[in-house]
């Protein structure tokens, strides 16, 4: 786990043990098996992001470590707690954000929030001011009186988003959480994960929009017809993969002697010549962007632009999944 | 099939969806199999011993048939109908049949079809014993025609009835509660009127409101007659699709967000309105608006059904008290020598009521929440299981305590005018015998609905599944004891009254009717009266311990998360 990313992640967690551990996890359901006996773990303080076309068993998984759903096979633990053995221990470390709203729209904010900070044993005398912090949090103060009804879509998933957060748990779970948003509350909702990942909190996020996930993961889990594509940091995933990184560069003048020792730099893996640019090719385990650039610049050359092509999920995504479901 | 994908895609998608059912054949292989049971049970005696005393008699099985096709048509249509527009409501999809380019009075139709259609399936299960009946002699082809003019322009009737209470409903739960009170209303209320206020000139328009009194009339005077003296269920029938259409739209997106509490509300703004002028005078109590320390759900529970204030609760209570405690004092006002049986008239019509609206509710308590998409995130919290489905019962019990109230008056009137019947031979049951009694009954009669129905609403993964077979279960639990000592006197040929007593008490509806109408007493258990009583209650508090440990044993399971053997 070398990414960035996890810059924000304090340091003293990273050695912990993991706080999710998945042991050939396998669930059923009748004949058909939508998880087949899958592993990974995810060390305290990171982001884990759960990818995987629809049918892939993310929600089942997901819903194991909720302990809705009971495995067929397998071993699951969340903060060394077994989901068979604890649940109940389980169920007070978690918060659960399911794919769907799940909330009571008949109450108002308040209620909602107080009705969960009740069913989690906060004592009566912190709740007001618990639900107000919360509500701030999430930039809903305003609508502390409004019937739940009568929420936005956004507002109902950030609601649901503070509502999790009532008991202070060490894992969130959140099961799509920026499905049928709108780019503004998909954005605000980003913004809050990102949040709650400077305050420690472990998150394991399925989504389908992959680049906000990469934005925000600092691990990935791809998982396709119950079976774990690959898992690791993000980085880790494209060197295994072997994804070659183009970078587009456009000198002030090109010779067949200045291509020659471009090929030449090491980690570089092929140059194409186009129109009025090349395109280098670049193994980026061995030979960053930014010491491309360098390298180039020692070779004499004048740079008239650069410009590497974005790595992103989606590539990987396409990659390595091939649209099967369980 | 073209055809209807085209002109009706509505009727064929609904055909389409009950014939591959399961439960569509359960239903049909049921209802063939009991109505097949009762023939077989009533004839055959006279079949095996005396083969030539049937001849001519196909009239008594045609009678059969005909009560069994009557009992359908009041009994299954409006639990297929019910819930038809209302569930849509539920699951959001009338929106979608809405915007499409049939019409309101195309899906009305289409919807009605979509029913209508299988029920007539259901009846002409029973036309092979119509043949038996016409092949034995004693019935015209006269009386087959009438029996399918009626039962055809009842089933109408009632699958109109139905459809307008579904279009006006928001759940499925006040459907089904609305259809059968509006049902018993409009069925049996113009007769009980006319006895109750001795309007006899008005008997026979009255009796006719009930369609099988119709039949008599064909009897009487002929065909004719009979179809000309039912035009006011043509024009009901108009009446009630003329209503379905006229809510169609209007009632098509409204939300059920509690009309009592929005009621309740409005009320207390007018009183704290009151209040701050008068100033320390209040009319209403400030009530807990958030859960207090613990028990959130059942909070929850008490406050989406306005039972969370103490002066809701009142409120409430002389919503449900007032026309049960009403009727009461009318049936003593009127002061005939009917007065005792009328106020057992309306304390059967109160169980059923009560009855209704604890079984609907406790089946959909947990139901709803499932198909609310709100139970995974209950169940992810660290609330007992078994706390989850007691406190899901919560008004449900609130609702007996109040419907208790009622009773107790009820009962107490009915004591009051007039000298308690006898049971067996031992003379008049005393006061405190009767009401004792009867308070009994509501004490472990109603829980035990109630843990039946969530019983059944946990297994259940829709409302409307929930609600039909919880309603079902009840209906046949009051008739089961009925058959059975209908077999025991006429296969195993037993005449032991005591013993056919027992097992007829076993059904509620017989326990509550014998105490209420038997006045002569019946010989039986002549002198210790206690006797049958005390059988039934062991045998349904019985019951009710098994519902109640069926739902919490496994509580965790049952609601559909992690569960450890041996701990909830």
């Amino acid at each position: 786990m070398n990414a960035d990313p996890a810059d924000d992640t304090p340091p003293s967690t990273l050695d912990s043990p993991p706080i999710v551990t998945v042991r050939n996890l396998r669930v059923k359901y009748g004949k058909l098996e939508a998880v087949k006996g899958i592993n990974f773990d995810i060390p305290r303080g990171e982001v884990f992001g759960f990818i995987g076309p629809n049918g892939a068993g993310k929600t089942s998984t997901i819903k194991v470590l909720a302990t809705l759903l009971r495995p067929t096979q397998g071993v699951v633990s969340v903060a060394g707690f077994d989901v068979q053995r604890d649940p109940m221990e389980v169920r007070k470390r978690i918060g659960y954000v399911p794919d769907f709203f799940g909330v009571y729209e008949d109450l108002t904010a308040n209620q909602y929030m107080q009705f969960f900070a009740a069913a989690y044993g906060v004592p009566f005398a912190e709740r007001e001011q618990l639900v107000k912090d919360l509500l701030q949090l999430t930039d809903l103060s305003g609508k502390i009186d409004a019937q739940v009804d009568s929420l936005s879509r956004g507002m109902k998933q950030r609601l649901s988003l503070a509502r999790v957060l009532v008991h202070d748990p060490d894992v969130l779970l959140l099961d799509e959480p920026a499905s049928g948003l709108d780019p503004r509350a998909r954005i605000e909702i980003r913004e809050f994960l990102k949040e709650l990942k400077s305050m420690g909190k472990t998150i394991l996020i399925s989504s389908h929009i992959l680049h906000e996930l990469a934005h925000l993961c600092t691990r990935i889990g791809i998982i396709e017809a119950g079976e774990l594509v690959v898992e690791g940091s993000l980085q880790d995933i494209y060197r295994a993969i072997d994804i070659r990184r183009s970078v587009h560069i456009q000198f002030v003048e090109t010779n067949d002697d200045l291509l020659k020792r471009v090929r030449a730099i090491p980690g570089v893996a092929g140059v194409q010549v186009e129109k009025d640019r090349i395109s280098v090719e670049i193994r980026e385990d061995e030979l960053a962007v930014e010491d491309l650039l360098d390298a180039v610049h020692a070779l004499g050359a004048r740079i008239r632009m650069f410009q590497p092509d974005a790595m992103d999920m989606e590539t990987v995504f396409m990659k390595l999944t091939e649209g099967k479901t369980a | 099939m073209r055809f209807l994908a085209t002109a009706l895609p509505l009727l064929l998608k609904e055909l389409q969806e009950q014939a591959v059912r399961k439960r569509t054949v359960v239903m049909r292989v049921v209802v063939a199999a009991t109505a097949y049971f009762i023939f077989v049970i009533a004839f055959s005696e006279q079949f095996s011993n005396h083969r030539g005393s049937v001849l001519g008699r196909g009239d008594d099985i045609f009678s059969l048939v005909a009560g069994m096709q009557f009992l359908a048509a009041f009994g299954i249509l409006p639990l297929l109908l019910a819930g038809s527009i209302a569930h849509e409501k539920e699951t959001d999809t009338l929106q979608l049949l809405v915007v499409s380019r049939m019409s309101a009075w195309s899906i009305l139709w289409q919807m009605l079809l979509a029913r209508l259609i299988p029920f007539f399936g259901y009846l002409s299960l029973t036309f092979p014993l119509l043949g038996i009946a016409y092949s034995i002699g004693g019935v015209e082809a006269n009386q087959i025609l009438s029996l399918a003019y009626l039962i055809g322009l009842t089933s109408l009737n009632v699958a109109a009835l139905s459809i307008f209470v579904s279009t006006i409903a928001v759940t499925t739960v006040s459907a089904f509660i609305g259809v059968f009170v509006l049902g018993g209303v409009f069925y049996l209320g113009p007769a009980i009127l006319v006895e109750m206020f001795e309007l006899y000139a008005l008997r026979k328009t009255a009796a006719s409101f009930f369609p099988i009194s119709l039949y008599s009339e064909y009897y009487r005077n002929g065909v004719w007659p009979m179809v000309a003296a039912s035009w006011h269920m043509w024009l009901t029938t108009i009446g009630f699709l003329l209503l379905a259409r006229f809510f169609f739209y209007r009632r098509a997106f409204v939300r059920g967000t509690g009309l009592l509490r929005r009621v309740f509300s409005r009320v207390d703004r007018i009183t704290n309105a009151a209040n701050r002028q008068l100033g320390g005078i209040r009319f209403g109590g400030k009530g807990a608006g958030v859960p207090g320390d613990d028990r959130p759900v059942r909070w929850r529970e008490l406050q989406r059904r306005g039972l969370d204030r103490s002066n809701h609760t009142v409120r409430l209570s002389l919503f449900l008290l007032v026309p049960a405690i009403g009727g009461g004092v009318i049936a003593l006002r009127l002061d005939t020598r009917f007065t005792g049986e009328l106020l057992s008239a309306v304390i059967l019509f109160y169980w059923g009521l009560v009855a209704l609206i604890v079984t609907t509710v406790s089946a959909n308590v947990v139901v709803s929440e499932r198909t609310g998409q709100t139970l995974d995130v209950l169940l992810t919290t660290p609330i007992p299981s078994t706390q989850i489905i007691r406190d899901k019962l919560a008004p449900v019990f609130r609702w007996i305590m109040i419907a208790t109230i009622g009773f107790l008056v009820l009962y107490a009137m009915s004591d009051w005018t007039r000298g308690r019947a006898p049971i067996g031979r031992s003379g008049p049951l005393p006061s405190s015998y009767y009401i004792v009694l009867s308070l009994g009954l509501v004490w472990i009669y109603l829980p035990m609905l109630a843990w039946v129905a969530m019983a059944i609403g946990l297994r259940s993964k829709t409302r409307v599944r929930a609600t039909v077979t919880a309603l079902v279960v009840v209906a046949l639990w009051q008739f089961l004891p009925l058959v059975a000592t209908w077999m025991i006197t006429v296969v195993a040929s037993s005449r032991s009254m005591d013993t056919l007593f027992l097992v007829m008490l076993g059904s509620p509806m017989m326990s509550l009717a014998y105490l209420e109408f038997y006045r002569d007493g019946i010989g039986v258990w002549g002198s210790q009266p206690w006797v049958p009583f005390a059988v039934t209650f062991v045998w349904h508090l019985f019951v009710l311990r098994a519902a109640r440990r069926w739902c919490l044993s496994r509580a965790a399971h049952r609601l559909g998360r992690v569960w450890i053997t041996g701990s909830q």
